[in-house]
């Protein structure tokens, strides 16, 4: 942007304009089905609208200076850098997913909710600070420099590339999902279409673009997210405020899961059958167990997502981008208030849902009334045929019951404003708010695995001579081979949204959080106890993962493959800390360089 | 002790108590969810879905004000 000083000083009056002119927006779309316009043709408005806001602040912040390119230009105000960081950590998982999972899976999934905002805690006492005090440009950029030599950086690259890449896939499949649905495109189209929104957003202005963009889409999303559960709850009576209002329901649902026999009437294997990978609801709303096994399954939950959290790189360099050490560490508060806003109404947004599906006195309720007339409910139709719904009525009674009634997750979100018979803007908004969700996350991504390649491996590695023009075209040429290839993965359609995120937790917080901790916190922490760290864990949890996902392994201890960090993270500091004490503690120049990290006063250790 | 030393102690003091604190509001009240429930008020729902996350981010500008006093007490902050 030519005025650069103006913007940085005018963000609230610029994202203010902009706010109020995306709820005019709505407000517009509103109008336009009243007249009759159809919700073809306003799913694609509400796509199309928002894609090309978000390309053109891609395409206004280009840039071609390394700075601004890989930090932003390190002058991102706290609360912004903060929003950024919302919209940069919430992925399609907490957009789309997640209110699913807390409706099918009850109390036990809430681990989640706990596990991906502690962890901010972890990032503002552990890390954040001190990284930013670094100066770096990269994650492995720290490990390579703090512990010297191309194997630590080459390894820390190594961990970076598959965790990312992994979330990465998850991320555009959660594109393809939203945008199939919104435009009525086969999904193998729709991802390649999210691609391109993607691309347009980053290569151009590598994280400055990315931070206005992610601004932007945090306020979409945001909105998208809040506007249904206000409005389901004030409609069913509940009370103005739906995080207030939610416990209300929550006792109700546990009267009607009574009346329902949810946790006692379970499928049949015929009907299972028939349904396939879809669930029926066979859980209740806040079942807390008191058995050890299901605490232990909390508890190693709650602690990978919050390692994860502490340890993947996308997230750590949003805060390399601050003006100062004290701003890193205020913007870490601002992105879990943004984080919250969200986090605090899934649980809400679920229990509406499931109160809506499940109230007899309602006339969404359509649990213990007929088949017949479920299914010709237009909601119904529209996400059977798409696969993420079935009706089975397995005893052939003509009457819905709890049992018969089976569904993906991610149509509590999507399919919500149907189900609880609001207007169809509402879920073209929704839709919008899921494709920010993801495609913010995606370009965060995929910016931290070409900056990995291209900052660290390229110039660190291979060629520290090239000059800046070179870096930055070989930066925009890897990101858009990786993009390409995180497409095509998820075209193959490999893995469901969930799984590979919590993966990519697992696989970040095995490899990197000791090696990262133990950077700053132990002066005795030298290279090869840094490398065996990194292989150890790393290696440990990978192949931990495989013999229980596809080895055919019994897992130790309920340790499934959403907690393979269990067993990474040990390994990692155990063979850490040993590695590093049986060999010769660091230099002297080295640890002088911890002790100035410690303190916020005084040069980056770094200064490019 | 010096001046850099003493920096360093009470910014460990302070890491071990806002860690101590985090612990407290990720794992241990989690612990007694069934407990918490028993009542009217579906008081282990609330902590897991709300009530721990309304924590940490209180805790996390409870630390950097701390850490911001330590600072300038110190003389090192920007």
């Amino acid at each position: 942007m030519r005025l650069e000083g103006g913007f940085i000083n005018n963000l609230s009056k610029v994202y203010g304009i902009y706010t109020l002119g995306f709820l005019g927006f709505v407000i517009l779309m509103a109008i336009l089905e009243q007249v009759g316009v159809s919700a073809d043709a306003i799913g694609w408005m509400f796509v199309g609208f928002t894609i090309a806001i978000y390309a053109l602040i891609g395409v206004l912040s280009r840039t071609m200076e390394s700075g601004q390119y890989y930090v932003a230009g390190r002058e991102v105000p706290a609360v912004f850098n903060g929003m950024a960081t919302a919209a940069d950590w919430m992925s399609g998982a907490s957009f789309i997913a997640m209110a699913g999972g807390i409706y099918l899976k009850g109390y036990p999934y809430m681990a989640f909710l706990v596990g991906w905002t502690g962890g901010y805690v972890l990032v503002a006492s552990l890390l954040a600070p001190y990284l930013r005090k670094f100066g770096c440009y990269t994650v492995p950029d720290f490990i390579g420099t703090r512990y010297g030599g191309n194997l630590a950086r080459l390894c820390a690259v190594i961990v970076l590339v598959v965790a990312s890449f992994t979330y990465v896939t998850a991320q555009i499949t959660g594109t393809g999902i939203v945008a199939s649905r919104a435009l009525n495109i086969p999904f193998n189209v729709a991802v390649w279409i999210g691609l391109a929104g993607i691309l347009f957003c980053s290569m151009l202005g590598g994280m400055r673009a990315v931070t206005w963009t992610q601004v932007a889409q945090y306020i979409v999303l945001i909105v998208a997210y809040l506007i249904p559960v206000f409005w389901m709850s004030n409609k069913l009576g509940y009370g103005l405020i739906p995080h207030v209002a939610q416990f209300d329901a929550v006792n109700r649902v546990q009267e009607l899961q009574q009346l329902h026999q949810v946790g006692t009437l379970m499928p049949t294997a015929e009907a299972q059958a028939a349904a396939g990978g879809l669930a029926a609801l066979k859980v209740g709303i806040n079942d807390a167990s008191d058995s050890l096994m299901a605490k232990w399954k909390f508890f190693t939950l709650v602690l990978c997502m919050m390692a994860g959290t502490a340890s993947l790189p996308h997230v750590l360099m949003r805060y390399f981008t601050t003006a100062s050490v004290k701003a890193a560490r205020q913007s870490v508060g601002w992105s879990l208030v943004f984080i919250c806003l969200l986090y605090l109404t899934a649980p809400a947004l679920a229990t509406f849902t499931k109160l809506s599906l499940l109230d007899p006195n309602l006339a969404t309720g359509i649990i213990g009334k007929s088949v017949a007339d479920a299914q010709a409910l237009d909601w119904v139709q529209k996400w059977s045929s798409v696969g993420f719904l079935k009706i089975v009525d397995g005893n052939g009674d003509g009457i819905l019951q709890i049992n018969e009634f089976f569904m993906k997750g991610d149509i509590v979100v999507l399919a919500t404003p149907e189900i609880a018979g609001l207007p169809y803007v509402i879920s073209g908004l929704v839709a919008a708010g899921g494709l920010a969700a993801a495609m913010s996350t995606a370009d965060g991504l995929l910016l931290a695995i070409a900056n990995a390649l291209s900052h660290d491996l390229y110039y660190k590695i291979i060629d520290p001579k090239a000059d800046t023009k070179t870096r930055l075209v070989v930066a925009r040429m890897l990101l858009l081979v990786v993009g390409a290839a995180g497409a095509w993965t998820a075209a193959q359609g490999l893995t469901g949204i969930l799984g590979a995120v919590a993966w990519a937790f697992c696989f970040a917080n095995s490899g990197l959080f000791f090696p990262l901790v133990l950077g700053v916190w132990w002066k005795r922490a030298n290279r090869a106890g840094a490398v065996a760290g990194m292989i150890g864990g790393f290696g440990a949890g990978a192949w931990y993962l495989y013999m229980v996902q596809f080895g055919g392994m019994t897992p130790w201890l309920g340790l499934d493959g959403l907690r393979f960090g269990m067993i990474g993270m040990p390994v990692s500091l155990i063979m850490m800390i040993v590695v590093s004490l049986a060999t010769e503690e660091p230099d002297a120049e080295t640890q002088k360089m911890v002790d100035e990290i410690r303190i916020p006063k005084g040069r980056a250790i770094l200064d490019a | 002790m010096s001046n850099a030393s003493d920096h360093w102690e009470k910014t460990k003091s302070l890491l071990f108590k806002t860690l101590a604190i985090w612990v407290f509001f990720s794992f241990i009240v989690h612990w007694f969810g069934n407990s918490l429930n028993s009542g009217s008020f579906p008081g282990g729902y609330f902590m897991a879905g709300m009530g721990s996350q309304i924590a940490f981010a209180v805790l996390i500008f409870w630390f950097v004000t701390k850490q911001g006093q330590i600072d300038d007490e110190h003389g090192v902050s920007e």
